[in-house]
């Protein structure tokens, strides 16, 4: 007896012709994958061993003409693999089941009118039964399953009415459920028993699809709704299987989609789940108990999950085929990993590189995409969030099924004159399947999802250090004492856009991410923008999130003349120290790959000229946590009080602002000198902290900057900074901090 | 993070950032050109205002943990203390070592960046966005650039854009485009810092 062997194939491999019920693509290690040129199947007849255990796939059994074939679809993508061209069978096998009690597969077997039981051969053995009057004129059975609770296979026959045929031991009668013939009223092309409350359950025909819950010590039927409507044409949902949440899912047979549907829920709604293998003739097995996995080569998004991102929000996956992808790079994920925290920025391989996008993109005007594909017969769905609604709506389909040739496309797309402004989100979808949703998982292709960001007519954005950098601010925080220089007390970075239009300055956004506190101090963090006063703010219109989440409060803070914005009180708020560590990134082994992130949107109201701007990075600084302490000297200061907003600690030279207390100038190692416009330095000129125009590796904890970075020294002790001006890049690999 | 090439600095112990965008900017051409031009001008003379921007001294500072007060060799190019005078070549003051006797003049900032004063003048009057970016790659006549590491990106207003950017230092080598609405080919411009100029400009007619 030949057993198939689990094939341990790596992922991402590739096979073939594409199109059609003959798709063949090897799923990694999980599925028993076979093509049809190494038919490997037996030719014994001898009684078939059982399937291994409660396999997670589907098994849709076919007979496109006449001669039935499995499929193994994984529900997750959608991707199927040809089990067996043949079962032994010249005529159809319908109304199958998988049996969970003894794990074969039963159906009805049209060539010889009775009950077959499938092995892991995949051949078909009729079984002797003993069928009663009403099933000896029932006919052959296109609806069937096989119980859970018991190892019973269930029959229906429209008019006829619902039959058993129990399948353990060597007597198999076949009866007429009592009363059922005149139950027999529903028009279904398949039906599932539910993994637990064991009732079956099935969803109708037609233009609409009602979901109806079947008794089967009866055969009664209950219509709980209408699941899903179609606006043109109609479904026929020959396979219909469960997953152990009492999903109900339902392929259809004139396109292959799969819908899932949860029958538990009050209101169920159908929604389509994966593009799967189409068939004029389908019927569907599944152990119930079995989970739905995601798959060992499956691509995900990494938009916000609004958009439908994770398996659990049905998002957009691929199953990976090589040769067909967005850009050159493709990699699988488990699961979604939604901005920030997407695997391309955690694991240094950045897949989105199929869309490039040289021009801005202005309301009410064209804007240019540059795409690059890989694949032949390929098309390509687009959507572009214009609205900034968290969900790419039909309306806001930008590419719809376009055949795109493999190598540079470049298409022009329009930004509607309903775009706002701001940033939004994009999601770029390439298959074999033309016709996409921006959800739910497809057998090929890639998924790119890209931030942009919408500006008016004629906007310029300046950014600083540039679009995808950042500036990092390192600060010491036991001013006005000099601390150890290891200059990670406070560590963050920054970006900032100016967005002008003929050097007038409407608004500038900030991003920022914490990355390293090496300090027991509680530290807050604000942006003075000197010379823009607070009136000059349209407090109500900044729109600020931490973490992506929305802020509803103002950050604008108060009794300051400047516009001061605060990002946060309290940074330990957003950062937790590593098992075993004081402090969050500065300690050896206390990496990670988390940031605490925020980005903010600041409109004036009247545009400032750029010339009237504070220079890049304008005027960052960290405060002390109110009501924290922060050192005796500071307590003594401030008439023996924590001094809370009174203690902050700017860059080089940058003024403080109105709520400082002027009486820390000048004390201990402040080298009071503010009629010059000179702040926080001490007699040596040296500062409590540092801007690196990039993102800077800090020094790990009690490392002097001057020793983890040697060229320090010599680009500080020449005023015109042309001594070592990359400093910054050099460092003593044994002295920063590393995750 | 930002990837740096190693042939920017020569000092040992290098670090090499990943780029977390994927993306190469292969550039050692200008900066093998910069070096060049390094190897010229540091070497001899003394004075603090004679040494360029160059990514490697030609003659390291020695770095021993105790400060002798024998003056170093002439030929170091960093002596902040030494009044700017290269004609009489004195005795330069010795160089500091480390924090603790580091004196940094009290205006100097000891921000790492330059300005940088573009103007764009088409005579065009057809629609063009200009992009100002770090990384981009060129095969040949062939240039791709990541639009998503830019500076400065704009539509142009009847062909022209006038702007003032501050670049981070290590921002040596930029790409100008102007990409058109119709169909036409982007224009293309590579920017490089020069070491001889006054202030840093980028001019497109």
């Amino acid at each position: 007896m030949q057993k198939f062997k689990a094939r341990t194939s790596p992922t991402k491999t590739v096979a073939v012709n594409p199109l059609n019920s003959q798709i063949i693509n090897i799923l990694g290690f999980s599925s028993i994958a076979i093509g049809t040129s190494m038919a490997l199947f037996s030719a014994n007849t001898n009684a078939a061993e059982a399937f291994e255990a409660c396999p997670t796939e589907a098994f849709i059994v076919q007979t496109p003409s006449g001669i039935p074939k499995t499929f193994g679809v994984e529900l997750g993508t959608g991707s199927y693999t040809v089990l067996s061209p043949d079962m032994g069978l010249k005529k159809s096998l319908n109304g199958v089941g998988f049996s969970y009690l003894d794990n074969y597969l039963y159906g009805w077997d049209y060539e010889h009118g009775t009950v077959g039981k499938v092995g892991e051969d995949y051949q078909v053995e009729p079984m002797t039964i003993n069928k009663d009057t009403a099933a000896a004129s029932a006919g052959n059975f296109y609806v069937g399953d096989v119980a859970i609770n018991e190892n019973v296979w269930y029959g229906y026959r429209k008019g006829k009415g619902l039959f058993t045929v129990p399948l353990d031991g060597n007597d198999h009668p076949m009866s007429i459920v009592p009363g059922s013939k005149n139950n027999a009223t529903y028009n279904v092309t398949d039906f599932a028993f539910h993994p637990t409350n064991g009732f079956l359950y099935a969803v109708t025909n037609g233009s609409t699809g009602s979901l109806i819950k079947i008794d089967p010590s009866s055969g009664a039927s209950e219509t709980i709704g209408t699941v899903i409507t179609k606006a043109n044409g109609s479904f026929t949902f020959g396979a219909q299987f469960f997953d152990p949440d009492g999903n109900l899912y339902l392929s259809n047979n004139g396109d292959g989609n799969v819908y899932k549907v949860n029958v538990e829920s009050d209101d169920p709604e159908a929604e389509l789940f994966s593009y799967g293998p189409s068939s004029t003739s389908n019927d569907g097995a599944r152990c119930a108990l079995a989970e739905v996995p995601v798959g060992d080569s499956v691509d995900f998004g990494d938009a916000p999950d609004s958009y439908g991102t994770l398996i659990d929000s049905n998002g957009a996956r691929h199953g990976i085929i090589a040769g067909m992808s967005l850009g050159i790079l493709v990699d699988n994920e488990s699961d979604g990993y939604p901005a920030p925290l997407s695997d391309d920025a955690s694991d240094g391989i950045d897949d989105d590189d199929g869309i490039s996008m040289p021009t801005g993109f202005e309301v009410g005007e064209s804007a240019m995409l540059i795409v690059t594909t890989q694949g032949d017969a390929a098309f390509l769905n687009g959507w572009v969030d214009w609205n900034q609604n968290g969900e790419f709506d039909t309306d806001e389909k930008v590419i719809a099924g376009r055949s795109v040739s493999a190598g540079v496309t470049t298409i022009s797309i329009d930004v509607p004159n309903w775009a706002k402004t701001g940033k939004t989100w994009s999601r770029f979808r390439l298959s074999s399947v033309a016709d996409l949703l921006p959800n739910g998982g497809v057998s090929d292709g890639e998924v790119e999802d890209y931030p942009l960001t919408v500006t008016e007519t004629g906007v310029t954005i300046s950014y600083y250090p540039s679009s995808s950098e950042y500036t990092t601010l390192a600060y010491e925080d036991l001013y006005p004492n000099q601390g150890d220089f290891d200059m990670n007390d406070v560590v963050m970075q920054l970006r900032i856009s100016q967005f002008s239009k003929n050097d007038m300055v409407r608004r500038v956004a900030f991003d920022a991410q914490l990355v390293a506190m090496g300090a027991a101090y509680h530290n807050g963090f604000a942006v003075q923008l000197p010379e823009i006063g607070r009136g000059n703010v349209q407090e109500s219109a900044i729109d600020w999130s931490m973490q992506g989440v929305k802020q509803t409060t103002s950050p604008l803070e108060e009794n300051q003349t400047n516009a001061v914005l605060v990002f946060s009180e309290d940074l330990w708020q957003h950062a937790t120290p590593g098992n075993g560590c004081l402090y969050f990134r500065t300690e050896p082994g206390c990496g990670t790959q988390y940031r605490a992130t925020w980005q903010m949107t600041v409109p004036f109201i009247d545009s400032v000229h750029v010339d009237d701007m504070p220079e890049f990075p304008y005027d960052p600084f960290i405060f002390a946590t109110p009501d924290t302490d922060h050192g005796l000297a500071a307590k003594n200061i401030t008439d023996g009080k924590n001094p809370g907003r009174k203690l902050e600690i700017h860059l080089k030279n940058k003024a403080p602002t109105d709520l400082f207390d002027t009486r820390f100038l000048g004390m201990h190692d402040d080298a009071l000198a503010a009629s010059q416009g000179q702040y926080f330095q001490d007699e040596n000129g040296m500062s409590w902290a540092i801007e690196v125009p990039d993102s800077w590796q800090h020094p790990a904890e009690n490392q002097r900057v001057d020793n983890a970075y040697i060229e320090f020294i010599e680009f500080a002790a020449d005023a015109t900074g042309e001594t070592k001006p990359y400093w910054y890049l050099t460092a003593a690999d044994s002295l920063i901090f590393k995750d | 993070m930002n990837t740096l090439i190693t042939g920017k600095t020569q000092d040992n112990e290098q670090v090499t950032l990943e780029n977390s965008m994927g993306f190469k900017g292969m550039k050692l051409g200008s900066i093998a050109l910069a070096l060049m031009l390094t190897q010229l001008t540091a070497c001899g003379g003394g004075g603090g205002d004679d040494s360029s921007p160059a990514p490697a001294a030609a003659t390291p500072v020695a770095t021993t943990p105790t400060t002798t007060t024998t003056p170093t060799t002439p030929a170091t190019p960093t002596t902040p203390e030494t009044p700017m005078d290269p004609e009489t070549p004195e005795e330069p003051a010795p160089a500091p070592t480390s924090i603790d006797d580091l004196v940094v003049d009290a205006d100097f900032d000891l921000q790492a960046a330059f300005n940088l004063a573009i103007s764009v003048g088409l005579d065009s009057t057809q629609r063009g966005y200009f992009s100002l970016c770090d990384q981009y790659e060129q095969n040949g006549a062939q240039i791709t650039v990541n639009f998503e590491s830019c500076l400065l990106r704009g539509a142009l207003n009847e062909g022209s854009l006038v702007e003032d950017l501050l670049v981070a230092n290590h921002q040596q080598n930029l790409v100008a485009v102007v990409w058109f609405y119709d169909g036409s080919n982007p224009l293309y411009q590579m920017w490089f810092y020069d070491m001889e100029a006054e202030e840093q400009t980028l001019t497109i007619n």
